[in-house]
């Protein structure tokens, strides 16, 4: 009986932050399965510390440092899964295309990559790049969630930025420039003459 | 003072792009993975149906459970249940009851010789005691059948015995074929089939004629040729045997029992230091008892043997721990007699004290206890 009023009280706490929460996850995975699996099992490891949460308030945050301890110890536990190939997890999703049919694969084209290239992280400087530039979380945010100074995060945040820019950098990652340029009517091609309307260049500093 | 840093304007370029080439992935990463998140009720409803819920299993479920927490008793239950399914489960197998040897004969009998008269020198020869002849038109074969012996001694005999036929110009062929039934048995039983007993009495018998009992018993169980040597000495026996596996036929691990006693395993060291000892605690304490007893078992290669005599309620008496309370064959084999005590509590031991230590071989103090 103790145990449905707990869990009913966790689902209740849990309600409002849910659906970003669930993304995050899935941003921390390695495909959206695997970050559905993370959250599933961070709700579980919160179910059984919830007796450890002090004030209700600080619901959100407590939750955020769980779902990230139990995704290192998923990084820990299983590395294996490191070598395990990313094709077949989500690409062949089948998501409403909308209106616009290139935008939409465009978008998938760009997460699937930034999933590789984040996949190659550590997963503390995965968890950094994810919530500061992703989540839009501060780096004071980070560093409680991460529970590190806010220096740690700042050079977790640089190191997390070079490891991103060295994978993109690497033979083809990007679609070519100039034969892109050339063939206009690939979707490669309109991948980069498309702007996104809220694309943001990966900043250097700290954020304002 | 640093100089200035001038960079190529492509390198520049390049790093922009891919600058803003991973704002807009990230962007696009945040929109997919936002896109059909589970609802959380049905996300709920996984966790608990998965986890959380009661177990509502069966007995079998709750038992299993159990047991994944008691590797012991899991491992137990395992061992029992499978030899009871050893047991329960009947399994085929063959087993060799002895041989056929054939001799088949081609061609007319020579003047003087009948086929009778070599079906009964046949007969001697192998030791058999029927001998059945098939007579047909392009010859005669002659058919024993014998209980299970070294199929080699069988063969070598019938060839001999076809060879000498031969000499005497008559075509003769032997063949020898192991005659097999299919039994049906447990596990058990099927073992117990291939264990070859060897049962020698070794009454009034020299070294010599013991091992040859025991040879003649190995040959008859498929073993030709074994080497068997047999030494008394110091009230034991020594058996040694060496033996190679006449055929495929021939049988498995081999038990010998000299009047109806089997020796001790090799190496079982507390079977060799089978010993009883009486003392007379006359003017004697207790702990020039303890010493003399230790000294008789030091002596014996009983290295620091934990010995305590003491008064106890009847009188004198001796604990002498793993020595003689030990398992198996310890406990049997070292007695240590006080006067009217006695380690380790056996009253027969009682029965007539003795005032001479003596020690038996293991032989005699197993026959006076049987």
């Amino acid at each position: 009986m103790q145990q449905a009023e707990s869990w009913k009280r966790l689902i209740d706490l849990l309600r409002p932050i849910h659906d970003q929460a669930a993304a995050t996850a899935r941003r921390l995975g390695r495909s959206e399965t695997d970050g559905d699996d993370l959250f599933q099992e961070a709700v579980l490891r919160a179910y059984e510390k919830l007796p450890t949460l002090r004030e209700e308030s600080c619901f959100r945050s407590w939750f955020y440092s769980v779902l990230l301890s139990v995704h290192r110890s998923r990084y820990r536990r299983s590395f294996w899964r490191r070598f395990v190939s990313f094709e077949g997890s989500d690409a062949s999703r089948i998501d409403p295309a909308g209106e616009d049919g290139t935008e939409w694969d465009e978008q998938r084209r760009g997460a699937e990559r930034v999933s590789r290239a984040l996949a190659t992280l550590p997963p503390v400087q995965r968890e950094a790049v994810v919530l500061f530039e992703i989540e839009g979380f501060s780096i004071e945010e980070i560093a409680d969630l991460q529970k590190v100074s806010i220096s740690a995060v700042k050079s977790r945040l640089a190191r997390g930025r070079e490891r991103l820019r060295r994978y993109y950098e690497r033979p083809g990652v990007l679609p070519d420039r100039t034969d892109s340029g050339r063939n206009t009517s690939s979707l490669g091609a309109m991948t980069l003459l498309h702007t996104p309307r809220r694309a943001r260049p990966l900043t250097e500093g700290e954020p304002s | 003072m640093k100089p200035p840093q001038f960079r190529d304007p492509d390198e520049a370029e390049g790093a922009r792009r891919i600058s803003d080439q991973l704002g807009r992935d990230l962007e696009a990463l945040g929109k997919s993975t936002a896109r059909n998140v589970p609802n959380i009720d049905r996300t709920a409803e996984a966790i608990w149906n998965r986890n959380l819920r009661k177990p509502q299993e069966g007995w079998l479920m709750n038992l299993f459970q159990s047991l994944k927490s008691r590797p012991r008793l899991a491992t137990a239950l395992g061992v029992a249940v499978v030899a009871a399914v050893l047991l329960a489960v009947p399994v085929s197998y063959t087993r060799t009851t002895g041989y056929e040897a054939r001799l088949a004969l081609a061609g007319p009998l020579p003047q003087g010789t009948n086929l009778r008269m070599i079906a009964d020198e046949f007969g001697k020869a192998l030791q058999a005691e029927d001998i059945s002849v098939h007579a047909g038109m392009g010859g005669s074969t002659l058919i024993a059948q014998l209980p299970v012996r070294a199929r080699s001694t069988v063969q070598g005999i019938t060839e001999a015995f076809a060879q000498e036929l031969n000499d005497r110009g008559l075509e003769a062929e032997a063949r020898i074929r192991p005659l097999t039934e299919r039994v049906t048995g447990n596990v058990y039983a099927a073992a117990a089939d291939q264990i070859v007993a060897i049962q020698v009495n070794s009454d009034g018998k020299t070294d010599e004629e013991i091992a040859e009992e025991i040879r003649s018993q190995l040959e008859d169980a498929g073993f030709a040729n074994a080497f068997v040597d047999v030494e008394m000495g110091d009230g034991q026996m020594k058996i040694e045997m060496q033996m190679t596996k006449d055929s495929d036929d021939a049988l498995g691990p081999i038990q010998v029992s000299i009047d109806g006693m089997e020796p001790p395993l090799p190496g079982d060291a507390c079977s060799e230091r089978a010993f009883e000892l009486y003392l007379s605690p006359e003017g004697k304490t207790a702990e020039e008892i303890e010493a003399e007893i230790r000294a008789h078992l030091e002596a014996l290669g009983i290295e620091n043997p934990q010995i305590r005599v003491f008064e106890g309620e009847n009188g004198l008496e001796v604990d002498c721990g793993d020595i003689c309370s030990g398992d198996g064959m310890e406990q049997q084999f070292i007695k240590i007699n006080i006067g009217d005590g006695c380690c380790p509590g056996d009253p027969t031991v009682n029965a007539s004290p003795k005032s001479e230590q003596e020690s038996k071989t293991w032989s005699e103090v197993k026959k006076k206890y049987k």
